[in-house]
């Protein structure tokens, strides 16, 4: 393994030039405190690992190693291994730039190659170099006099364990923080909530911060106002000073002048032109106009009363009486022209159904008419349907009379004619005797009066006939004669309630052309009056009356001033400075509002500083962020003590060797170590002669001092490291004479197995090593203007 | 270290905050203190935290 032969530092912290230590198998650096000791650790350590010494934060800065008079500073290492020798040179300037060279065997190695090759070469990291092979108090303190906590601390060291520790020791530092945070952020909602009336009157959070930027710069533009105010004020101050006498003589005329005059400019101000008093006059004709047409309802006193009234309170009364008669007559007559335009749709509506009622009528009378006209024909010849049926009564009795007469006739000649022909002379009938010339004569009579009988019988026939015939003609036409007399009936009276709709018609027709013009008359003056048009027109001529009146008076006082030497450049003197000091108030009092209410502002920033929105949710993101923080913590802590455990089963057999080799008093046979159960802390023992269980609390300061060693070197033997030197720094509290005993007699061990390198500001200590080792070293380091090495 | 690698690998599996760890372990190593607080600052920035840590 790896032996120092030769260190080499030139520029390297309090050394300044070049200084160099041929070292042995055993070497003492001695020197007090700050005499550059701890400068030789730390150059082996930078030549071998160079930047890793800012990363431990063993310096703060790796330039401060460069010696503060110089720019550039080298370090260099010579080791050995048999026959092999390894030359290792790291160079640094200032600006930070680093260069190693390596050497083996005349093979050279520069930059990146070098580091790499170098680490393999020694079989060692800086991590590995720090916990085994630089031994300082620190490794060995805690295993000795701490508790168990601390021993575990030490050991953890020892084994790297270490890392966990400062890793969880960071997430804790995090983990503070963030409880911070959550907590000022839990405040900062809480203040919201205090705070929410106001926020939400900005119109949020962001409306608030707004509002605070637009303060600040408003503040300070009033600021440059309100100087120059002051100013402008103490300028016209002085001014008016020469007038003083004069202005107070006046003051009371003076006083009603500025109110005169600030009420004039301010009415003028509020008026657009020139004192109006035409437009009340307007609105008063044009409402009058109106509302004569109806005199008969609003009352000729009341039109009276609109035309003469002038004092402004009456006549803002009146006016307004007038226009609220005429919107109720407005709204009146538009009722009215509803109703008839209403009304003059329902009359043509009708006239309109019963003008087609006519016209149904007169097709069905001209339909009926022939029948009509048969009947009257019939009617002028036979009279009436009774008449007929009378006559043809009379006229079939007659025809039967007849019939009976023309056969009696006829059978009367018949049996003249027998008689005669077969010449009887009596009646068959009645046997009566017969006289042939008279039944001759008979025959001839009775064939004289038959011809007449038979043409009579005819004629009454064809009498029957004409009457039966028209009779059934008569009969039928009845219903339709009857149906032509009601539909004309029906047709004159509609005929008649047409020209009476036609009538009403006419009239509507009239009304509502009326009232329409007098709607538009009255909507017309509505469009251009109303209480608004009133109040204004009626404030205006108040104000102009009034103008006039102030502008009276403003002249009058200007004369009374004038006399009394308060001249118009007087006045304009001492108005520009009560003016100019009323604003400066006004400014003033606007930056103390201002300034409240940015100091306000700033308190809500201060206190919630944020949109609650965003608040809670940082808040959440927070306590997520914490909750994974605790659970890596506690699976960490689990690491850690599986961790342990494993180096333990490790390093075990080896710690037990090397300490029975270290320590050969004979009290105890073996040591070891195991986890303890409950918070997993290392329970380290030792094992009398007779089998005897001693705990660590029972072992003396030496045995543990041998026991931290052991460790440290079986961890060595088992993380197979190459290098074969041990480097002490000050490695235990010497004053205390057993251990520092105790501590000569270990290295009086080891120093048949390693190299050692023990610095130390104890003389005591550094002689007893020489003394109890005859081949040792002894380096005096010793700091004047640089340090420098006196070997002893 | 490779045990205490193996030990982390076991006891947090394949999670993100095995990778954590891992390189919180790794950063202290080579970069220190500074190089784990940029790390657990990156980590946090994640969750939407941002903080800022002093320098000591």
């Amino acid at each position: 393994m790896w032996r120092l032969k030769k260190i080499e530092v030139e520029n390297f912290r309090s050394y300044r030039g070049r200084h160099i230590l041929e070292l042995g198998d055993v070497n003492i650096l001695w020197g007090r405190i700050g005499a550059g000791k701890t400068s030789i650790l730390y150059a082996i350590e930078y030549a071998l690992f160079g930047k890793q010494l800012e990363v431990k934060e063993r310096v703060a800065k790796l330039i401060d190693l460069i010696n503060t008079d110089s720019q550039e500073l080298k370090v260099s290492l010579t080791l050995q291994k048999g026959g092999d020798t390894l030359y290792v040179s790291r160079v640094m300037g200032r600006r930070g730039s680093e260069r190693l060279t390596i050497r083996l065997n005349n093979v050279e190695l520069k930059g990146r190659d070098a580091e790499k090759k170098l680490k393999e070469i020694l079989g060692v990291d800086e991590d590995i170099y720090e916990r085994l092979v630089y031994i300082s108090h620190r490794t060995l303190e805690g295993f000795i006099y701490g508790t168990l906590q601390k021993r575990a601390l030490s050991v953890d060291r020892l084994f790297g364990v270490d890392l966990i520790d400062d890793v969880i020791k960071h997430i804790s530092s995090f983990e503070k923080i963030l409880i911070n945070r959550a907590e000022e952020l839990r405040k900062k909602i809480a203040s919201y909530e205090k705070y929410k009336e106001i926020i939400r009157k900005y119109g949020g959070y962001r409306g608030l911060i707004s509002r605070l930027h637009t303060l600040s710069e408003e503040i300070s533009i009033l600021k440059e106002r309100e100087a120059a105010l002051a100013k402008k004020v103490e300028e016209l101050a002085r001014e008016r000073s020469e007038y003083i006498e004069r202005l107070k003589e006046k003051e009371s005329v003076l006083i009603e002048y500025y109110k005169t005059k600030s009420e004039l400019e301010f009415l003028e101000s509020s008026v657009d032109k020139e004192p109006d008093v035409a437009t009340v006059e307007k609105i008063r004709s044009a409402l009058r106009e109106v509302l004569e047409e109806y005199e008969h309802m609003v009352g000729s006193d009341f039109l009276d009363k609109l035309s003469k009234t002038n004092d402004l309170e009456s006549l803002s009364t009146i006016l307004i009486n007038a226009y609220e008669e005429i919107v109720k007559l407005s709204r009146e007559i538009e009722t009215q022209l509803y109703d008839s335009k209403k009304l003059y749709d329902h009359y043509t509506t009708r006239l309109r159904r019963v003008e087609d009622e006519i016209s149904n009528l007169e097709t069905k009378l001209r339909r009926l008419e022939p029948q009509y006209q048969r009947f009257k024909e019939l009617q002028k010849k036979y009279k009436s349907l009774e008449d007929v049926k009378t006559t043809l009564v009379e006229i079939k009795k007659k025809l039967e009379e007849l019939e009976r007469a023309v056969s009696y006739s006829s059978a009367l000649r018949t049996v003249a004619l027998h008689v005669f022909e077969r010449g009887i002379s009596t009646c068959p009938i009645c046997g009566t005797m017969l006289d042939s010339t008279a039944v001759s004569k008979l025959i001839e009579e009775l064939d004289s009066k038959y011809g007449e009988l038979v043409k009579e019988l005819e004629d009454l026939r064809t009498g029957v006939y004409e009457l039966e015939r028209a009779l059934v003609e008569m009969e039928t036409l009845t219903s339709d004669v009857s149906e032509y007399l009601s539909t004309k009936s029906h047709l004159a009276e509609l005929q008649r309630e047409r020209d009476e709709i036609v009538n009403r018609i006419l009239q509507l027709e009239k009304s509502i052309k009326q009232l329409e013009r007098r709607v538009e008359k009255i909507r017309q003056l509505l469009a251009k009056v109303d209480r608004k048009v009133i109040y204004d027109a009626v404030s205006k001529f108040g104000k102009s009356i009034r103008i006039r009146e102030l502008r009276r008076r403003l002249r009058e006082l200007e004369d009374i001033l004038k006399k009394s030497g308060v001249t118009e450049e007087v006045i304009n003197i001492d108005s520009t400075w009560r003016e100019t000091a009323e604003e400066f108030e006004k400014i003033s009092s606007r930056l103390s509002e201002y300034f409240r209410e940015k100091r306000m502002l700033e308190e809500v920033e201060r206190e919630v500083g944020g949109d609650v929105e965003n608040l809670r949710k940082d808040l959440d993101n927070v306590l997520y962020a914490y909750g994974k923080f605790q659970n890596i913590k506690s699976r960490l802590e689990l690491v850690k003590i599986n961790t342990r455990s494993r180096m333990l089963e490790r390093a075990r057999d080896k710690f037990n060797e090397v300490f029975l080799a270290l320590y050969r008093y004979g009290d105890i046979v073996k040591v070891g170590a195991d986890l303890e159960q409950r918070k997993g802390y290392y329970d380290f023992y030792a094992l009398g002669p007779a089998g005897e269980r001693f705990g660590i609390s029972k072992l003396s300061d030496g045995q543990r001092l041998s026991m931290a060693l052991a460790l440290a070197l079986a961890l060595r033997e088992v993380s197979n490291v190459g290098v074969d030197f041990i480097i002490f720094d000050e490695p235990i509290p010497y004053v205390d004479v057993n251990i520092r005993r105790a501590f000569v007699d270990l290295v009086k061990s080891l120093a048949h197995s390693r190299q050692l390198i023990v610095a130390t500001q104890s003389r005591e200590f550094a002689e007893e090593i020489r003394e109890a080792l005859s081949m040792s070293k002894f380096f005096k380091i010793v700091k004047e203007k640089t340090s420098r090495i006196d070997l002893d | 270290m490779e045990v205490l690698l193996e030990e982390v690998r076991k006891v947090f599996g394949e999670t993100e905050e095995r990778k954590l760890v891992e390189k919180l372990i790794l950063l202290y190593k080579e970069g220190g203190s500074r190089a784990v607080k940029t790390a657990l600052v990156e980590y946090l920035k994640k969750f939407g935290v941002d903080v800022e840590v002093k320098e000591d």
